[in-house]
């Protein structure tokens, strides 16, 4: 019986996009299969490639740039590289990027693997004014080196010839020594020096070298990562975005709240009536749920526009940028500068922003970023901070939220550098070193699909948590703590949370706040930010002084805040909106810091934020009312 | 040898983007491309994209347990 005779099998490797799988449908033809890569669910194309008769048995590996894999494909590809089984490696070398190509041949040809390169996109490269030499190539790489073209199938018979002549006499890649890396692959800092350096020495013989331009992104950068004008322009930039959102977004909102307040809930009342519901359903189902939640997604226009502004600057590249300004910022300070990436995670929500302290190398540096991170105000508090500035401040209402965003930024300078001196002394400050993207436009439909999903996500907390926590406000409201009063039926200064927010409200004197609504939205605020204003809103609803007047919630927050300040409005306002800031973090922030850090350094946190908190609004306050 | 590793990692640290470090240094865009690249899979580099920006959902594994990510797989029907 005569043994079967295995057939050469070739691995065809090279980075994504480079005309590999051209290739390989070039060669093999119909003569193909899908099968899994052993012990995994990546899919692999095997073919049979016919040379002259013989049968060669041809994989397609997933493209990667390199061997130091970090998604399934590229294991994939690195396993099969270092698997000895293969005869032959055809190695497509980009030639309109082949330095990038020529690190992973680098690479392979450490893993001690025989090559024949095929080099692809030779037009477009000829078109650019780089086109490589191949002949120059391969006598600087010391294997063959052929030309060729999937589309029209230009070359392959002269691969075909290079490959039967290679399958009888394995060439192998002149200036890597193999035996370094047979055992293991390059993984190591001094590997990757190295094998750049051979990348540049074959670079230099074999491709022209083209004329350095300026471009777009040197020219933007030169301003915009300007080491004096980074930060300025930055700060301007938000204040732009701010005084957009509020400019536009102000009618909408009024509109919504009209909205709400008028035709809808005259048309729920009425629903309810002809359904014969009871009173105290009518009460919780308009002054309860729809007023509480109504007045939440009225800033849904707001938030559009919000998200809109931030996913455009953040597509185009330039967030990234405001990355590094502030790094150099905070490394300044004395602050790590890898903290600076969950930082700008937190201005959108606190609860990702801990998750992320996961790219922080120490669990010093991931405790300190993560205990700052509550400071970073979420789009949650900008809700609250903008029916506060229209409300107190409507003419300057962009640049009161954009002054809060600045005293976020200064809370979390002064509470690092506190924290950094106490408690975290032993935090060694590391730089952060970004690969930064080119300026681009954004992708409409990347765009749009973010602003949609954070849209979503934000009403979807509009009809949960929320719904849940108007509806134990409800229940509180109506249930009474004194007097002769039936339940539901109960004015709400006599209910268990009319009696609980009387008795935190002289808490708030201080701040010129001293007001029953007031403290029990703070207390509820806890929930979640948003929160605080459906309970405002639901509590002016059923308090029958304030609802018998037809103003709006913020006319009626204004009216109280005058009374509750002695005249000093403005100065209550901004020590309200100062509070809101950074009195507490939200409940789902709190629980993911308890699971990061534990209890202790929680609590801890949590109480010094509200204890600074309390002293610097009362601070404002009483420096205000002097002004 | 030029060093071009240390060389691209030195004016990526000073927030120059790879391609003006390939601009000021005279070298092919794609090598210092391809060190950047390399440099983030050693852990010596983040990328851009590595953190969740501002919590752009589904950019990388750090934004694990974010609420968005599980609203923005619910809208692609995961």
């Amino acid at each position: 019986m005569t043994p079967a005779v295995r057939a050469p099998e070739v691995l065809l490797v090279g980075n994504p996009n480079v005309g590999k799988s051209t290739l390989f449908n070039a060669l093999t033809k119909a003569r193909q299969r899908v099968v899994n890569a052993p012990g995994t669910t990546v899919s692999l194309t095997a073919g049979t490639w016919r040379i002259r008769g013989d049968d060669v048995s041809l994989v397609d590996l997933p493209g990667t740039y390199s061997l130091a894999a970090r998604c399934p494909d590229e294991q994939v590809a690195a396993a099969a590289v270092a698997n000895s089984r293969h005869d032959l490696v055809v190695m497509v070398l980009d030639a309109t990027t082949l330095s990038r190509s020529l690190y992973l041949l680098g690479q392979v040809a450490a893993a001690g693997v025989p090559v024949v390169a095929a080099l692809t996109m030779v037009d477009l490269a000829q078109a650019r004014g780089l086109r490589p030499d191949a002949g120059v190539l391969s006598a600087a790489l010391g294997v063959p080196v052929v030309e060729v073209n999937g589309r029209s199938g230009a070359g392959s018979a002269d691969l075909e010839r290079a490959v039967t002549a290679a399958l009888r006499c394995p060439p192998y890649v002149r200036g890597i020594e193999p035996h370094l890396y047979a055992s293991a692959l390059p993984d190591t800092v001094a590997s990757a020096q190295h094998l750049f350096d051979w990348v540049e020495s074959v670079t230099d013989d074999a491709v022209p070298t083209g004329e350095p331009h300026l471009t777009l992104t040197d020219r933007l950068d030169a301003v915009l990562l300007n080491p004096w004008l980074g930060l300025p322009a930055f700060l301007a930039v938000v204040w732009a975005v701010f005084q957009l959102t509020t400019v536009v977004a102000g009618p909408l909102i009024d509109a919504a709240v009209r909205l709400v307040d008028g035709p809808v809930a005259s048309a729920m009342s009425s629903a309810l009536g002809e359904l014969r519901a009871p009173d105290w359903v009518v009460s919780f189902a308009v002054d309860g749920v729809l007023t509480g939640v109504g007045t939440v997604l009225s800033f849904v226009p707001l938030m559009a526009i919000m998200f809109t502004a931030v996913g455009a600057l953040e597509g185009s590249g330039y967030l990234a940028r405001v990355a590094v300004v502030a790094d150099r910022s905070m490394r300044a300070l004395g602050l790590d500068g890898r903290a600076m990436l969950p930082l700008i995670v937190g201005f959108g929500c606190n609860v990702p922003a801990l998750s992320s302290t996961a790219v922080l190398p120490h669990a010093r540096q991931r405790l300190l970023t993560g205990l700052l991170i509550p400071l970073t105000s979420c789009t949650a508090r900008l809700a609250v901070y903008l029916l506060l500035a229209y409300t107190f401040f409507p003419a300057h209402a962009g640049t009161t939220v954009f002054a809060l965003y600045v005293v976020s930024v200064a809370l979390v300078i002064g509470w690092g550098l506190i924290a950094r001196r106490t408690v975290l002394r032993e935090v060694v400050s590391e730089p952060l070193i970004l690969a930064l993207p080119d300026y681009q436009l954004p992708h409409a439909r990347s765009l749009s699909m973010s602003v949609w999903t954070r849209i979503t996500s934000f009403v979807r907390k509009a009809g949960t948590i929320i719904v849940v926590a108007v509806m134990a406000m409800w229940v509180l409201q109506a249930l009474p703590v004194r007097g002769d009063y039936a339940l539901a039926d109960v004015p709400i200064a006599e209910s268990v949370y009319g009696a609980v927010a009387d008795a935190a409200a002289p808490a708030l004197k201080p701040m010129g706040l001293g007001d029953w609504k007031i403290a029990s939205a703070l207390v509820t605020g806890v929930a979640a930010k948003e929160v605080l204003i459906a309970a405002l809103a639901q509590s002016y609803a059923i308090d029958a002084a304030s609802a018998q007047t037809q103003s709006t919630l913020g006319q009626k927050l204004r009216a109280t805040v005058e009374e509750t300040s002695g005249g000093h409005a403005g100065a209550a306002a901004l020590a309200l909106m100062i509070f809101v800031l950074s009195y507490m973090p939200c409940l789902p922030t709190l629980a993911e810091q308890r699971r990061l850090y534990g209890g202790r350094w929680t609590a801890l946190a949590a109480s010094a934020q509200f204890i600074g908190a309390y002293l610097l609004a009362t601070l404002v306050f009483q420096v205000g009312r002097l002004l | 040898m030029s060093g071009s590793f240390d060389a691209v990692m030195e004016r990526l640290a000073t927030g120059e983007s790879p391609r003006s470090a390939a601009r000021a240094l005279g070298i092919p865009l794609d090598l210092a491309q391809a060190v950047a690249d390399e440099a983030g899979r050693l852990g010596l580099v983040v990328s851009a994209s590595a953190a969740c920006g501002t919590c752009v959902p589904r950019s990388s594994p750090a934004c694990a347990g974010c609420p968005l990510v599980y609203a923005d797989n619910r809208l692609r029907g995961r």
